[in-house]
């Protein structure tokens, strides 16, 4: 048992700084949530969810460039760390198993 | 060609650098800047907004920088100190904190409830828009110290017709109060006010129901609260239903005793229900259970149900005029309007010269300066006033205790002092320091008086006032802030006088003589204690009297037997009926008829003389009874003969002593047989003489009277029914014989003596506050009492050691160190009494059928007091006197 857990939102995180590879920074990260899941949020909410994730140990980060685009100022770069990876897989076989045990028809019968 | 370039606002950069770490300044700019960039072709201010969003979005704990450690911030870390320092000092000496909390807490408590009586009178009538507009006029005549919240009837058209600054006028009539039937069990008591449809464009009353334009216009309709309207209907519509309205002539008070005069219904026709009001969410004085259009009253002069006064100037009690002042005009400017009115009206009417009118804005009349005649019974501002001067004075003592204590305590923190200012402290972070100690202390005695009010609030609800004030004592956002408020400054002024001392001391006298015995401000101290034990002795006093007082109006000798009686409104019927039906009764042992009961609130005065005469009368009471009423009650006739059982010869009267000697009569037999004039005019044959009794409610004078007694059946009222009180079987037995006789009315009984007793019930409330209040004030003066107990023979224990082993005894010992505590209740006993005997007597002299109050009462106050200061030290001088010399002597 990790003592660690990952939330909902958090786990969404995760998955995007792993889908932008080399450049998962803070901006980046909430206009990928936008686009893929669907998500609307701060960027304020983005800074503070991988602060947190940092916090626990899931994703590493180092200074990046700076650009003209950016008013000159640096971006943090994310990259998820081997704890992060074992998280997020145990997370996924964790929902596969629950759905396996879970029979056809108990899906079937409900409202809506 | 235009390229421009388009940045993020400077302002951001600044605020980032004050609010976010250091380290995360840098990115969290760079990704603002690039959202900035990414959203460049929406337009400008929708741009900043949604950039200002996401840079105030960053005010997440994360983000923020931490203050503690950065050197810029030294006074938080300072102030965290002292903060550290006074909880320390406070858990450190816990028997001082406890009195300083306790006492504080006490005195809080009563403030706070104080405040919230306040806030919630302060929320009347604030939902009308044009509050500020709203004017009520009241009338003053001359002479005379009140004004009364009623004006006259015609006053209303007169200002909305005559004087363009008054926009709109309404007036309220009092005096319509019965019962609502609309089927035969479904009928509601209903009392309130005739109403014109300006009523509606002066206040926003909303309806429920109904249309508001429309609703007081035509005759004979009717607007109905929503509670009326739930007993008619139910739930369902009521607009547009008729209900057949009964008067009884009741008053707009629900206060019901069973006194007075019971009206016979009256049938006044059938009326329309156009609105229903949902009075429940209005906080007003205006209080009704219907409102019926003005319209209707034509209709009830010709019927000669009312009188009409619709043109009558000099009768001003029967109305109450609002007026809506045009914007933009001044009270003063109205105010020059009614003086020039009333000159105009009044000069026609010599008794009534020097009428005044005068207005009064709606918002100050809950809470409000006390007014006669007022629309619903509320405690007037100055009620308020005496109150928080009650509690200023228990508070007062309150923060002399802290004084006192942290005076007392100079020696203990001299060291603390001394060790600071050598550091560096300037006095004035001193100063500082002291305050947060005794604002810590405040903000935990309001926490202790929370749980207090708690407590409080209930007694105070239980109290007989409470359910005719009708307060509403829940917290709000105000009583909140408030709250806090009051705690804030309590603590400033408990700790002002000590941090200044304290502060004051010159560090190395303070670190070198720690052990010198006297401060200094002993003096002072003993000052202190002296005051706080001179309010207690006026408060005790005042409560032993007022009590006394109660005790007295309590075991009133009326002179007739109020016992075993029971008072039972014949409600219309046939009195020779009911009296007959209940004397065959088992358990009743006798019945008389009367117009009124004696001795309750309701009086009714008739003006007599010997002669046929127009200016030699005076006032005697007048009551109609019929020929048992004398014997049932006990009534001794001393001269003469009983009233004859009918009337049908002659107009024959009974007299008391009292009247015989008015009248001149030398002896009570002279008076029999002769002629009176009732009014100067109508005569009047005295058939009997009757002892003297208390005719009249002790809480509205002495009780004697001269009194006319007179048998005129028309007026009965009321049956007295005398019962034998080991059956208990009576009330039932008398409730089925009413049931049976009267289908229609429910049956209502009151036994009289508990009316006796209820009339008297407020002076019983009174009783209770005033007893409260005294004894928080002794409580907190006894526990500033002990904590001066405790400090001084604290300090005094190696003396004490000393004496002992020198050979001093214990009872010795005990006098040495009570000595001082003594001199203090003295002179507090010797300054306190005298006092509060003068200041006793000045409002005891207004009240009628008073207790003697001599010194008797001072004196059980004082040696009161002085017991429970005795008590309150002796437990700790003993014990200081009784310990080992060893233990006190052994570590030095």
């Amino acid at each position: 048992m990790s003592k660690e857990h990952l939330g909902e939102f958090e786990e969404l995180v995760l998955l995007m700084i792993v889908l932008l590879k080399d450049d998962a920074y803070g901006l980046a990260i909430r206009n990928a949530l936008k686009e893929h899941a669907n998500r609307t949020v701060t960027i304020g909410g983005v800074h503070g969810t991988v602060n947190r994730l940092q916090g626990k140990g899931f994703i590493e980060s180092n200074l990046g460039g700076a650009s003209e685009l950016r008013g000159g100022r640096h971006k943090r770069l994310f990259t998820i760390t081997s704890s992060g990876k074992s998280m997020l897989e145990k997370s996924q076989e964790m929902k596969i198993s629950l759905w396996s045990k879970i029979p056809d028809f108990a899906l079937q019968n409900t409202k809506g | 060609m235009k390229n421009r370039r388009i940045t993020p606002p400077k302002l951001s950069g600044q605020i980032l650098k004050w609010f976010v770490k250091e380290d995360l300044r840098d990115e969290i700019l760079g990704d603002l800047y690039e959202y900035y960039m990414e959203i460049g072709h929406k337009s400008k201010w929708k741009r900043t907004i949604l950039y200002w969003f996401h840079l105030l979005n960053f005010l997440r704990p994360f983000a923020i920088k931490k203050l503690e450690g950065t050197q810029k911030l030294n006074t938080y870390g300072m102030f965290k100190n002292y903060f550290k320092v006074g909880i320390r000092n406070i858990l450190k000496y816990k028997t001082f904190s406890f009195i300083n909390i306790f006492g504080l807490a006490v005195a809080m408590a009563v403030s706070l409830l104080i405040i919230l009586m306040l806030v919630d009178q302060h929320q009347y009538d604030q939902f009308h828009t044009k509050k500020d507009r709203i004017y009520r006029v009241h009338t003053k005549i001359e002479g005379s110290g009140i004004a009364n919240a009623s004006s006259p009837f015609p006053l209303a058209t007169t200002l909305k017709e005559g004087y363009s600054m008054v926009e709109n006028a309404t007036n309220l009539v009092p005096g319509i109060g019965g019962d609502a039937v609309f089927t035969v069990d479904k009928y509601a008591e209903v009392r309130g006010f005739f109403a014109d449809a300006a009523f509606f464009d002066v206040f926003d009353f909303a309806l429920k129901e109904g249309e508001p334009n429309t609703a007081l216009s035509l005759p004979n309709s009717m607007i109905i609260t929503s509670d009326v309207a739930y007993k008619l209907f139910n739930t369902q519509p009521a607009v547009g239903k008729t209900v057949n309205f009964q008067d009884r002539s009741l008053g707009l008070m629900k206060i019901d005793i069973g006194t007075g005069k019971e009206e016979i219904a009256e049938d006044w026709g059938e009326f329309v229900i156009t609105g229903v009001v949902d009075l429940e969410k209005y906080k007003s004085h205006i209080d009704f259970d219907m409102l019926v259009s003005a319209a209707t009253l034509p209709r009830l002069y010709r019927e000669e149900r009312m009188t009409d006064k619709s043109d009558s100037w000099e009768n001003y009690s029967l109305g109450y005029t609002y007026l809506l002042l045009e914007e933009g005009s001044s009270q003063e400017q109205l105010q020059g309007s009614l003086n020039e009115l009333s000159d105009a009206k009044y000069s026609a009417f010599p008794q009534l010269e020097g009428m005044q009118l005068l207005s009064r804005n709606l918002n100050d009349i809950t809470p409000g300066q006390f007014v006669g005649n007022p629309i619903t019974l509320r405690l007037p501002i100055e009620a308020y006033y005496v109150l928080i001067g009650l509690a200023l004075v228990v508070m007062f003592s309150a923060c002399l205790n802290y004084t006192n204590l942290s005076i007392a305590r100079v020696l203990t923190r001299a060291k603390e002092i001394g060790v600071r200012k050598v550091n560096g402290a300037r006095r004035g972070s001193l100063i500082f320091q002291f305050l947060t100690e005794s604002v810590l202390t405040s903000f935990f005695s309001l926490i202790m008086a929370n749980l207090i009010l708690l407590l409080l609030r209930p007694a105070l609800r239980s109290l007989w006032i409470s359910d005719i004030l009708n307060f509403d004592l829940t917290a709000n956002l105000t009583v909140f802030a408030s709250f806090f408020g009051l705690a804030m400054v309590i603590g400033l002024v408990a700790g002002l006088y000590p941090s200044l001392v304290l502060s004051g001391f010159a560090p190395l006298k303070a670190l070198k003589n720690l052990n010198a015995e006297k401060p200094g401000k002993i003096g002072l101290r003993k000052v202190l204690n002296v005051t706080q034990f001179t309010f207690s002795l006026f408060f005790i006093i005042t409560s032993l009297l007022i009590a006394k007082q109660f005790s007295h109006i309590i075991d009133f000798e009326y002179g007739f037997e109020t016992e075993n009686v029971v008072n039972i409104p014949i409600q219309g019927n046939d009195y020779q009926i009911l009296q007959n039906e209940f004397a065959s009764v088992p358990g009743v042992v006798g019945t008389s008829m009367c117009e009124f009961i004696p001795a309750l609130l309701h009086t009714n005065g008739a003006s007599i003389s010997n002669e046929v005469t127009e200016e030699n009368l005076f006032n005697a009471e007048y009551i109609s009874v019929d020929h048992n009423f004398t014997e049932n009650m006990g009534l001794e006739i001393i001269a003469g003969e009983n009233l004859p059982q009918n009337q049908t010869n002659g107009n024959f009267i009974l007299i008391n002593e009292m009247t015989v000697e008015r009248l001149g009569f030398e002896t009570p037999h002279n008076a029999i047989g002769k002629n009176v004039y009732l009014g100067g005019q109508r005569p009047m044959t005295v058939k009997g003489v009757i002892r003297d009794i208390k005719f009249q409610n002790p809480v509205m004078g002495e009780g004697d009277l001269p009194l006319i007694l007179r048998n005129k059946p028309e007026l009965f009222s009321f049956i007295n029914v005398r019962f034998d009180s080991q059956n208990q079987q009576v009330m039932k037995a008398l409730e089925d014989k009413w049931e049976v006789l009267d289908q229609t009315h429910p049956f209502k009984s009151y036994i009289y003596d508990e009316q006796l007793s209820r009339s008297t019930k407020w002076f019983g409330d009174l009783v209770a506050i005033i007893a409260f209040i005294a004894s928080l004030a002794v409580i907190i003066s006894c526990l500033g009492l002990l904590g001066m107990a405790i400090y001084t023979t604290e300090r005094r224990a190696k003396e004490v050691g000393i004496r002992k082993v020198l050979g001093a005894s214990g009872s010795q010992l005990t006098l040495a160190l009570g000595k001082s505590f003594l001199l203090v209740l003295f002179i507090a006993i010797v300054i306190g009494g005298p006092l509060s005997y003068l200041a006793n007597n000045l409002w005891l002299e207004s009240f009628p059928n008073r207790v003697d109050f001599g010194f008797g009462t001072v004196i059980i106050g004082s040696l009161s007091l002085f017991l429970i200061g005795l008590l309150t030290i002796s437990s700790q001088i003993i014990s200081v006197s009784r310990r080992n010399p060893v233990e006190s002597l052994k570590d030095e």
